[in-house]
């Protein structure tokens, strides 16, 4: 399946490129594409483990238990609020 | 080294100067900056008389610049003042914090703090060298914009001249009128520039002076590198000094906790994500010992935007092409105005116009989302009091001019402006904290942000003191987590040090108590632990208490906008959050609890007593 991901500040930076389309095997979950971007990309494996992001699939919070689906947007942004 | 603070006392009404020393046990209990500044204010409200018939615009309403304990030394991030007096947009406390180079150069210049009397005949500005204050006539000066102001006093005075300074915004008593300093930092918060604007003043000027002494030079040297060393490490140092506070944008936006057309919506368009931002910056500035350099120099004109811009002359007034939000913030500080308070009360224009409880017969024009060219015309006539401008430059207190139920799409508590974007019906210790801060709606008086954060249990209650619950969605415990952050926050205004290098603001990590005890010993050679430095905190806080109670504040004012209470969040993750009206009332309980306070929200009669000693002995 087909899934596209965003990257927020300052995980892009790691990559390079804001939006990544990618192709997992059917029933993937949050924490199968993890370990591919883990994989791929080893700089953003580095920003990951030091600041683990919010994970949002479509308009909802997400956890690694999530269960993805074919068109999925996932969005990975920082933890932070402040002002 | 015994140190000794110096408070310079200007009449602008008779010409006349006095510079005295605080009493030891009141720079011991507040320190300097917001903390002195409180404690003088409530000094001066009171010697005339009652607190509460003191006009803000009155020559005895007084204006108080104060630079921070550690303000101008080596100390990380040490750059700020605080200018205080009673708020003419609030009309409770007024307290505005500024980065910079003009606090350094002020307690360079002599003095570390400045209390202005009176109301000076003619525009005026006061010009600080070498320990001596002059009133000098401001003739030439007067009308001008933020940065022309700034240039000609640098070439009337020479190299080395920094100003604090007003804009027209000032000048015609703009309610939401900042101070400005360079061509952003600014003191925006409550209209200390309208207060500056009434007393004639359009100016004030430091230069000269030696480096600032202290006790022990080499033990500050080496708290200074081993601190910076520490922050440097930290991410978000590392990003602030990249792409500055826009960043926040996109994680707001994401979650769906951006005011948006005047929170009717919760989330707004990509195009203010910090890298459309980046693309109009070519350089990051820094202010006064800073590490972090967080503010962009954009390519149009100006310094900026921070979040709370991109948010409220943004999202809030549906701007989205990034180079007009821009060039609002621009504006906005060429024309001496605080950008928080000025996108919200378009906004909240905006909405009304959209509701029909306003037409153009009081609007002049349409108003409506986006449209750039009414933004910008708007916020020039509010600047000069024109038409409906001269209706807005009345910030909540335009509400007089329109129908009662106006109020309740007013984004405001205590009558100030909700000072950043985030939609706080979601983290309800985000709300807790503006419904309680001292000087209004505002953010950097305590937001608990780590709540954002998934922090373990027991990180949570090392930083916080006990365990507390982690649902940043609930309404347990946030009691603690906004007095905690009320009085780290309090102390670092105090110290003159930036909140992004304060612990607990955005992160768990930063400066806390230890290091400032360490800072502090090393600048000053008082000597505290992290206990009593957190007793300054407290008592600064209780002090802003009571300077509110002088203006009839209760508990029933530490409350939020209608909106927030009963208008679900419309979309994304923060969808269905809203503030239950039984359980805010229960988070107040505990903040109560926490602060010492009673449940009606007043002081012990102890404590209330100790503080007017203080203040007697300043």
């Amino acid at each position: 399946m087909k899934i596209t991901v965003r990257l927020a500040e300052p995980y892009w930076r790691a990559v390079g490129k804001r939006d990544l389309e990618l192709e997992l095997i059917a029933g993937a979950r949050l924490t199968d594409l993890l370990a591919f971007l883990n994989q791929q990309y080893p700089a953003l494996s580095k920003e990951i483990a030091e600041t683990p992001p919010l994970m949002f699939v479509g308009e909802t919070a997400a956890n690694m238990e999530t269960a993805l689906t074919d068109g999925a947007h996932i969005h990975l942004v920082w933890q932070i609020g402040g002002g | 080294m015994n140190f000794k603070s110096t408070t310079a006392v200007i009449n602008l009404s008779t010409g006349e100067t006095r510079v005295a020393e605080v009493a030891p046990d009141a720079l011991r209990a507040y320190l300097g900056g917001r903390g002195l500044n409180m404690a003088y204010l409530r000094h001066y409200l009171r010697a005339s008389g009652d607190p509460k018939q003191v006009d803000p615009f009155s020559p005895q309403n007084p204006l108080i610049f104060g630079a921070g304990l550690l303000t101008g030394t080596i100390s990380p991030n040490a750059a700020r003042f605080n200018v205080s007096a009673r708020s003419p947009e609030s009309g409770i406390l007024g307290d505005a914090n500024c980065g910079g180079f003009f606090a350094a150069a002020m307690r360079k210049a002599g003095f570390d703090r400045l209390i202005i009397l009176g109301r000076a005949e003619r525009p005026s500005y006061l010009l600080l060298e070498d320990g001596k204050i002059q009133i000098l006539e401001a003739d030439g000066l007067w009308g001008t914009k933020v940065v022309e102001a700034q240039e000609q006093l640098k070439a009337l005075h020479g190299a080395g001249t920094v100003a604090a300074v007003i804009g027209p915004a000032g000048e015609n008593r703009v309610r939401m009128a900042a101070i400005m300093t360079g061509a952003k930092n600014a003191a925006g918060r409550g209209g200390m520039g309208a207060v500056m604007g009434s007393k004639n003043l359009k100016a004030v000027v430091a230069r000269g002076g030696g480096a600032i002494e202290v006790s022990q030079k080499e033990s500050l040297r080496i708290a200074r590198i081993q601190q910076q060393e520490s922050l440097k490490n930290s991410k978000i140092v590392q990003i602030l000094g990249r792409v500055g506070t826009p960043l926040l944008y996109e994680v707001s936006n994401r979650l769906g906790a951006i005011r948006t057309r005047n929170s009717q919506e919760n989330f707004f368009e990509d195009t203010l994500n910090a890298e459309e931002i980046e693309k109009y910056s070519d350089k990051m500035l820094a202010c006064t010992s800073c590490v972090v350099h967080c503010r962009h120099r954009n390519t149009l004109g100006g310094e900026g935007p921070e979040y709370s811009t991109v948010g409220l002359l943004g999202a809030n007034i549906g701007i989205a092409p990034t180079d007009q939000m821009i060039m609002l913030n621009n504006l906005v500080n060429e024309l001496g105005l605080d950008a928080s308070s000025t996108g919200t009360i378009i906004g909240w224009a905006m909405e009304l116009y959209q509701r029909g409880l306003i037409d153009d017969k009081i609007c002049g024009s349409p108003l409506k989302w986006g449209d750039y060219e009414t933004v910008h015309g708007l916020i020039e006539d509010i600047a000069y009091r024109r038409g409906f401008g001269d209706t807005l430059a009345e910030s909540t207190q335009a509400a007089r001019f329109f129908p009662p139920k106006a109020r309740d799409y007013l984004i405001a508590v205590k009558n100030l402006p909700q000072s950043d974007p985030h939609d706080v019906r979601y983290f309800k210790g985000f709300a807790l904290g503006i419904a309680v801060s001292s000087r209004g709606a505002d953010h950097l008086r305590n937001r608990p942000t780590l709540e954002v954060f998934k922090l373990p249990d027991e990180a949570r209650a090392a930083v916080y003191g006990r365990a507390n619950d982690p649902d940043p969605n609930g309404y347990k415990d946030k009691g603690l987590i906004v007095a905690w952050s009320d009085d780290i926050y309090a102390v670092a205004d105090c110290l003159g040090i930036c909140r992004f290098v304060t612990r607990g603001f955005n992160s768990p990590h930063l400066l806390g108590y230890q290091e400032f005890c360490d800072l502090i010993v090393a600048a000053t050679g008082l000597e505290f632990t992290p206990e009593t430095l957190r007793q300054v905190g407290r008592r600064t806080l209780d002090t802003e208490r009571l300077l509110n109670a002088d203006f009839g504040l209760t508990r029933a004012d530490d409350t939020l906008p209608k909106r927030y209470f009963d208008d679900p969040m419309p979309s994304r993750q923060t969808k269905g959050h809203h503030i239950d009206r039984e359980q805010f009332q229960n988070m107040l309980d505990d903040y109560y609890d926490e602060r010492g306070w009673d449940r009606d929200g007043r002081l012990p009669e102890s404590t209330q007593t100790e503080i007017d000693r203080l203040i007697a002995a300043l």
